[in-house]
């Protein structure tokens, strides 16, 4: 048997046995045994196993899928990675970042998938490997907000009655958010962000009948309590039917009418953030595209239904303006794929797309590496924009899929990304 | 006693012994790399040879070889970044031997190298594969196995590496 020195989190030393069968010896040898003093050289790789300083910063580097499979190495391994101590750290460490992404969420009732960025073409999206579906349950998905690994969903029963918990689907952990009588949710918005916090916030948009007024309230993860913000948001209701964006301690939503709307969660107050111009002669802008992605806020707005040339603006850090960060021309795509281009026209003469696409996800990395998750009739590509390249991603089968103008696709705000963390819900 | 040993820290050379009894002459300058020689060094608790008896002659010649690149003026940024590249692409065993030296003799850089190194090897290994190169025995029953499993079985899925180096 070997014995290895094995620092605890308390910084105190104390000897370990590595070939271990039952966990009640191994406390019994952590409180008796005193380490001897070995005259023989042991392998590296049997000491390193035992001490818990060294194989920590060999486990901080590894990403969570393979953390969550090691578990099973031995009870030293598995008592290690699900501490607290161990994942809060992980979590900070692997603060999550668009090169992170593994994949997306696609929900459109009632179909939802994943699909994965890393792995090879997928052949039908049947065979996506959904792991919403096990905390969906069957039940009706009647909210969905993303935010750097976790998820908060609501689940909406028989009698129309809904609730709400936050998930982390890469552990498969889960809790109950405790909605209080009075609050009729609009919309819940998670804020979560591992490099500034382990704990995470619900933001809520709720219709106080009472007052028939919005109001918004934050649940802190933390205490699990609920703060009432004092603010009101006249008028704007209809960004409750967008999902909030979460950026730099905020969350943020556009409207296609009125002013975005910013909303500080630990003041619980507004803050003002620029709105872009709706274009001349419309009442409304064509937002196609809202998201946080390597840090800063993007949108993409498709001004006339026939432009296959858009432009990614990006907000300011000191959120003084939105800024033309890319124009993107996508028109080389259309000889790629036929079936882009509409061969009937929609009826009548303003509701004219002949270019059939939607942007899913844009996806920009500290290195100013872009990529556009693209949905197109029947298929879902990968654009880089910086070296032009496509990738397929995976096939739509029509019949399985409610048909849009010009084939089998996915809208825009069907699609949530995912990064894995081991966070703690 | 440390300012002076400071101040002629250019010339001084050390002598660091193997576990083995091989010794190895480096300048000072060099190894004060070595958090922990640094601080013997300026303790002026360091005769001229210094025993390391947790590091063996082959892993001993390793950390000298990094040391003394990274030490070097002549070498730019993107050289060394080579040199840690190839310096990594050894057996995972002689790797976790530098880790463990790289930890005694406080070597912070080397130690995120081997780290990052091993992690990045082990990344899409199978449990029964982790088991073998760091030398575990699974001290779980098959059930208990087989529930942890269950928890994430995602985690299982995909091409996993099954070779031990």
């Amino acid at each position: 048997m070997v014995s290895g020195d094995c620092t605890s989190y308390g910084g105190a030393s104390a000897p370990i046995k590595l070939t271990l069968t039952h966990s009640r010896s191994y406390n019994q040898q952590l409180k008796q045994q005193h380490l001897p003093i070995s005259s023989e050289i042991l392998p590296s790789s049997e000491q390193i196993a035992g001490s818990e300083g060294l194989l920590t910063e060999i486990l901080l580097r590894l990403p969570p899928k393979t953390l969550l499979r090691f578990q099973c190495v031995s009870k030293h391994w598995l008592s290690l990675i699900s501490s607290t101590y161990f994942r809060r750290l992980h979590t900070r460490r692997n603060a999550t970042s668009s090169a992170s992404t593994v994949g997306v969420f696609l929900c459109r009732h009632p179909n939802y998938d994943f699909l994965s960025l890393h792995e090879e073409r997928l052949a039908a999206m049947g065979r996506i490997y959904d792991r919403l579906s096990d905390a969906r349950d069957g039940k009706v998905l009647s909210n969905i907000s993303s935010c750097n690994g976790l998820v908060c969903l609501g689940f909406k029963s028989d009698d129309a009655k809904t609730e709400f918990y936050v998930y982390n689907l890469t552990t498969g952990h889960h809790r109950f958010i405790p909605v209080p009588d009075g609050m009729v949710v609009k919309s819940m918005n998670l804020a979560f962000d591992p490099k500034r916090s382990g704990d995470y916030d619900v933001v809520c948009v709720w219709l106080s009948v009472s007052e028939n007024q919005l109001r918004f309230s934050v649940y802190s993860s933390a205490c699990g309590v609920w703060r009432h913000s004092t603010e009101y948001c006249n008028g704007n209701v209809e960004l409750c039917c967008y999902r909030g964006v979460y950026w730099k301690g905020a969350i943020h939503w556009f409207s296609q009418t009125g002013p975005f709307l910013c909303f500080e969660t630990d003041s619980i107050e507004f803050k003002s953030m620029p709105s872009t111009q709706i274009p001349e002669g419309q009442w409304y802008r064509n937002i196609e595209y809202f998201g946080e992605s390597g840090g800063h806020l993007h949108l993409i707005e498709i001004h006339k239904p026939q432009d296959i040339e858009f432009d990614v603006l990006e907000l300011k850090s000191d959120y003084s303006q939105w800024f033309v960060k890319y124009r993107v021309n996508l028109e080389f795509l259309t000889i790629l794929y036929p079936a882009m281009v509409n061969q009937e026209m929609y009826p009548p003469e303003d509701y004219n797309f002949p270019y059939a696409f939607t942007v899913l996800c844009f996806l920009a990395d500290e290195e100013n590496n872009a990529r556009l998750l693209i949905s197109i009739p029947g298929k879902i590509i990968l654009y880089e924009m910086q070296n032009g390249s496509v990738k397929e991603l995976a096939d739509i089968k029509p019949d399985y899929f409610r048909l849009f103008i010009g084939g089998a696709r996915y809208d825009c705000f069907d699609a949530y990304t995912h990064v894995e963390t081991l966070a703690f819900v | 006693m440390a300012e002076a040993a400071s101040s002629t820290i250019e010339k001084n050379n050390l002598t660091l012994k193997s576990s083995y009894g091989d010794e190895f002459v480096l300048e000072e300058s060099i190894a004060i790399q070595s958090v922990t020689i640094k601080n013997m060094v300026e303790d002026g608790c360091s005769s001229s040879v210094i025993p390391l008896s947790k590091v063996d002659t082959g892993t001993l010649i390793k950390v000298i070889e990094y040391m003394k690149m990274h030490s070097s003026t002549s070498s730019n940024e993107e050289e060394i970044q080579n040199f840690d590249k190839e310096f990594v692409r050894i057996s995972i065993k002689t790797i976790l031997n530098i880790l463990e030296a790289a930890n005694f003799l406080d070597i912070r850089s080397l130690l995120d190298l081997c780290a990052e190194a091993v992690a990045n090897r082990i990344k899409n290994k199978t449990p029964e594969v982790v088991r073998k190169i760091f030398n575990i025995t699974s001290d779980f029953t098959p059930e208990e196995e087989a529930e942890i499993r269950n928890e994430t079985p995602w985690a299982f899925e995909g091409d996993l590496d099954h070779s031990l180096d």
